[in-house]
Protein backbone atom coordinates (compact mmCIF):
# COMPACT_ATOMS: atom_id res chain seq x y z
CA UNK A 1 0.00 0.00 0.00
CA UNK A 2 1.16 3.54 -0.79
CA UNK A 3 0.78 6.06 2.02
CA UNK A 4 1.41 9.81 2.23
CA UNK A 5 1.28 11.41 5.67
CA UNK A 6 1.07 15.21 5.90
CA UNK A 7 2.01 16.47 9.36
CA UNK A 8 0.60 19.98 9.86
CA UNK A 9 2.33 21.79 12.71
CA UNK A 10 1.34 25.43 12.54
CA UNK A 11 3.07 26.94 9.52
CA UNK A 12 5.37 23.96 9.13
CA UNK A 13 4.21 21.05 7.03
CA UNK A 14 6.09 17.78 6.73
CA UNK A 15 5.28 15.18 4.12
CA UNK A 16 6.33 11.59 4.75
CA UNK A 17 5.77 8.93 2.11
CA UNK A 18 5.90 5.18 2.33
CA UNK A 19 5.51 2.33 -0.13
CA UNK A 20 6.56 4.16 -3.29
CA UNK A 21 9.16 2.86 -5.69
CA UNK A 22 12.16 4.99 -6.69
CA UNK A 23 11.27 8.64 -7.33
CA UNK A 24 7.54 7.95 -7.71
CA UNK A 25 6.93 9.43 -4.24
CA UNK A 26 8.18 12.78 -5.56
CA UNK A 27 5.78 12.52 -8.48
CA UNK A 28 2.96 11.69 -6.06
CA UNK A 29 3.58 14.71 -3.83
CA UNK A 30 4.64 17.29 -6.42
CA UNK A 31 1.17 18.77 -6.98
CA UNK A 32 0.49 18.78 -3.26
CA UNK A 33 3.73 20.65 -2.57
CA UNK A 34 2.83 23.18 -5.27
CA UNK A 35 -0.47 23.87 -3.55
CA UNK A 36 0.98 24.05 -0.05
CA UNK A 37 3.80 26.45 -0.77
CA UNK A 38 7.51 26.79 -1.28
CA UNK A 39 9.65 23.79 -0.50
CA UNK A 40 12.11 24.78 2.19
CA UNK A 41 13.67 21.43 2.89
CA UNK A 42 13.80 18.21 0.97
CA UNK A 43 15.21 15.17 2.63
CA UNK A 44 15.04 11.57 1.60
CA UNK A 45 15.07 8.95 4.29
CA UNK A 46 17.49 6.05 4.16
CA UNK A 47 14.68 4.01 2.69
CA UNK A 48 14.71 6.26 -0.39
CA UNK A 49 17.93 4.65 -1.43
CA UNK A 50 16.21 1.31 -1.04
CA UNK A 51 13.62 2.82 -3.38
CA UNK A 52 10.56 2.92 -1.18
CA UNK A 53 10.19 6.04 1.00
CA UNK A 54 10.80 9.79 1.16
CA UNK A 55 10.28 12.88 3.30
CA UNK A 56 9.74 16.53 2.37
CA UNK A 57 9.17 19.67 4.47
CA UNK A 58 7.27 22.63 3.05
CA UNK A 59 5.95 25.93 4.31
CA UNK A 60 2.18 26.03 4.59
CA UNK B 1 -10.01 49.82 22.63
CA UNK B 2 -9.97 47.80 19.48
CA UNK B 3 -7.31 45.34 18.35
CA UNK B 4 -7.03 44.35 14.74
CA UNK B 5 -4.81 41.95 12.93
CA UNK B 6 -4.04 41.01 9.37
CA UNK B 7 -2.54 37.56 9.02
CA UNK B 8 0.36 36.25 6.96
CA UNK B 9 -1.80 33.31 5.92
CA UNK B 10 -2.45 33.33 2.19
CA UNK B 11 -5.64 31.72 0.89
CA UNK B 12 -5.81 30.44 -2.68
CA UNK B 13 -8.69 27.97 -2.45
CA UNK B 14 -12.06 29.21 -1.18
CA UNK B 15 -13.52 25.70 -1.17
CA UNK B 16 -10.78 24.59 1.22
CA UNK B 17 -11.38 27.68 3.34
CA UNK B 18 -15.10 26.89 3.48
CA UNK B 19 -14.32 23.32 4.56
CA UNK B 20 -11.95 24.62 7.24
CA UNK B 21 -14.63 26.97 8.55
CA UNK B 22 -17.14 24.13 8.79
CA UNK B 23 -14.72 22.13 10.94
CA UNK B 24 -14.62 24.99 13.46
CA UNK B 25 -18.31 25.93 13.61
CA UNK B 26 -17.89 28.83 11.21
CA UNK B 27 -19.29 29.58 7.78
CA UNK B 28 -17.80 31.29 4.74
CA UNK B 29 -20.15 34.02 3.52
CA UNK B 30 -19.21 34.31 -0.12
CA UNK B 31 -19.63 37.72 -1.70
CA UNK B 32 -20.18 39.60 1.58
CA UNK B 33 -18.21 42.83 1.08
CA UNK B 34 -18.07 44.19 4.65
CA UNK B 35 -17.24 42.35 7.85
CA UNK B 36 -18.38 43.29 11.35
CA UNK B 37 -15.85 44.80 13.79
CA UNK B 38 -15.57 47.52 16.43
CA UNK B 39 -16.27 50.13 13.79
CA UNK B 40 -13.50 52.69 14.25
CA UNK B 41 -9.76 52.93 14.74
CA UNK B 42 -8.45 53.67 18.21
CA UNK B 43 -4.97 54.14 19.61
CA UNK B 44 -3.76 50.69 18.62
CA UNK B 45 -4.38 51.14 14.92
CA UNK B 46 -1.01 52.62 13.96
CA UNK B 47 0.20 49.39 12.37
CA UNK B 48 -2.79 49.26 10.07
CA UNK B 49 -2.30 52.86 9.02
CA UNK B 50 1.31 51.97 8.23
CA UNK B 51 -0.03 49.30 5.92
CA UNK B 52 -2.03 51.99 4.15
CA UNK B 53 -5.37 50.74 5.43
CA UNK B 54 -7.82 53.53 6.25
CA UNK B 55 -10.60 53.30 8.79
CA UNK B 56 -13.22 53.50 6.04
CA UNK B 57 -11.61 50.65 4.14
CA UNK B 58 -10.66 48.50 7.10
CA UNK B 59 -13.68 46.20 6.93
CA UNK B 60 -13.97 45.99 3.15
CA UNK B 61 -13.60 42.39 2.05
CA UNK B 62 -14.31 39.97 -0.78
CA UNK B 63 -15.97 37.43 1.53
CA UNK B 64 -16.57 37.12 5.25
CA UNK B 65 -16.42 34.40 7.88
CA UNK B 66 -18.77 34.26 10.85
CA UNK B 67 -20.11 31.92 13.47
CA UNK B 68 -22.73 29.60 12.00
CA UNK B 69 -26.20 31.12 12.00
CA UNK B 70 -25.20 34.36 13.72
CA UNK B 71 -25.47 37.59 11.74
CA UNK B 72 -22.42 39.81 12.01
CA UNK B 73 -22.96 43.28 13.46
CA UNK B 74 -20.35 45.90 14.37
CA UNK B 75 -20.16 47.57 17.77
CA UNK B 76 -20.78 51.04 16.29
CA UNK B 77 -24.03 49.66 14.88
CA UNK B 78 -25.10 48.36 18.27
CA UNK B 79 -23.94 44.79 17.72
CA UNK B 80 -21.37 42.47 19.23
CA UNK B 81 -21.04 39.69 16.68
CA UNK B 82 -17.80 40.19 14.79
CA UNK B 83 -16.63 38.51 11.60
CA UNK B 84 -13.36 37.71 9.84
CA UNK B 85 -12.74 39.49 6.56
CA UNK B 86 -11.37 37.57 3.59
CA UNK B 87 -9.30 40.24 1.86
CA UNK B 88 -8.32 40.00 -1.81
CA UNK B 89 -4.61 40.56 -2.40
CA UNK B 90 -3.31 42.56 -5.40
CA UNK B 91 -1.11 39.64 -6.45
CA UNK B 92 -4.03 37.19 -6.27
CA UNK B 93 -5.39 35.06 -3.47
CA UNK B 94 -6.65 36.30 -0.14
CA UNK B 95 -5.58 37.00 3.39
CA UNK B 96 -7.62 37.28 6.58
CA UNK B 97 -8.25 40.31 8.76
CA UNK B 98 -10.28 40.69 11.93
CA UNK B 99 -10.78 42.65 15.12
CA UNK B 100 -9.93 40.31 17.97
CA UNK B 101 -10.82 42.61 20.86
CA UNK B 102 -13.95 41.98 22.95
CA UNK B 103 -16.53 40.16 20.80
CA UNK B 104 -13.74 39.16 18.43
CA UNK B 105 -12.52 36.73 21.09
CA UNK B 106 -15.49 34.49 20.29
CA UNK B 107 -13.89 33.98 16.88
CA UNK B 108 -10.37 33.73 18.26
CA UNK B 109 -11.39 30.98 20.69
CA UNK B 110 -12.89 28.90 17.89
CA UNK B 111 -9.87 29.47 15.67
CA UNK B 112 -7.00 28.82 18.08
CA UNK B 113 -6.11 32.35 19.15
CA UNK B 114 -5.60 35.77 17.67
CA UNK B 115 -3.45 34.41 14.84
CA UNK B 116 -6.24 31.95 13.91
CA UNK B 117 -3.80 29.04 14.09
CA UNK B 118 -6.50 26.35 14.05
CA UNK B 119 -8.16 27.88 11.02
CA UNK B 120 -4.76 27.96 9.34
CA UNK B 121 -4.19 24.25 10.08
CA UNK B 122 -7.71 23.29 9.05
CA UNK B 123 -7.26 25.18 5.79
CA UNK B 124 -4.02 23.34 5.07
CA UNK B 125 -5.65 20.00 5.92
CA UNK B 126 -8.59 20.74 3.60
CA UNK B 127 -6.17 21.69 0.80
CA UNK B 128 -4.43 18.34 1.23
CA UNK B 129 -7.68 16.40 1.29
CA UNK B 130 -8.91 18.14 -1.87
CA UNK B 131 -5.68 17.40 -3.72
CA UNK B 132 -5.58 13.80 -2.53
CA UNK B 133 -9.18 13.29 -3.73
CA UNK B 134 -8.17 14.63 -7.16
CA UNK B 135 -5.23 12.21 -7.19
CA UNK B 136 -7.43 9.24 -6.29
CA UNK B 137 -6.40 8.68 -2.68
CA UNK B 138 -8.59 7.88 0.29
CA UNK B 139 -7.79 9.94 3.37
CA UNK B 140 -8.19 9.90 7.12
CA UNK B 141 -7.25 12.39 9.81
CA UNK B 142 -5.30 11.79 12.97
CA UNK B 143 -4.80 14.28 15.80
CA UNK B 144 -1.23 14.22 17.15
CA UNK B 145 -0.38 16.50 20.09
CA UNK B 146 -3.30 18.72 19.17
CA UNK B 147 -2.20 19.04 15.55
CA UNK B 148 -3.56 17.46 12.38
CA UNK B 149 -2.03 14.65 10.36
CA UNK B 150 -3.72 13.96 7.03
CA UNK B 151 -3.00 10.40 5.91
CA UNK B 152 -3.64 9.46 2.28
CA UNK B 153 -3.50 5.90 1.03
CA UNK B 154 -4.34 3.64 -1.88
Amino acid sequence: MQEIRVKIRGKKVEIVTDGFGGTSCQDATRRLEERLGTVTKSEQTEDFYRADAGKVDVNA
Amino acid sequence: MSHMTQLELKIDDLDALAAACTQLGLELRRGQTRFAWYGQFLGDSIGLRDLGISEADYNKCAHAIGRVGLLGKSTNEGGDEYEIGVIALPEGGYTLRFDYWGPGQKLAQLCGGNQLAKLDEEYTAALCENQFAIDGYETRREVVDGHIDVVAFK
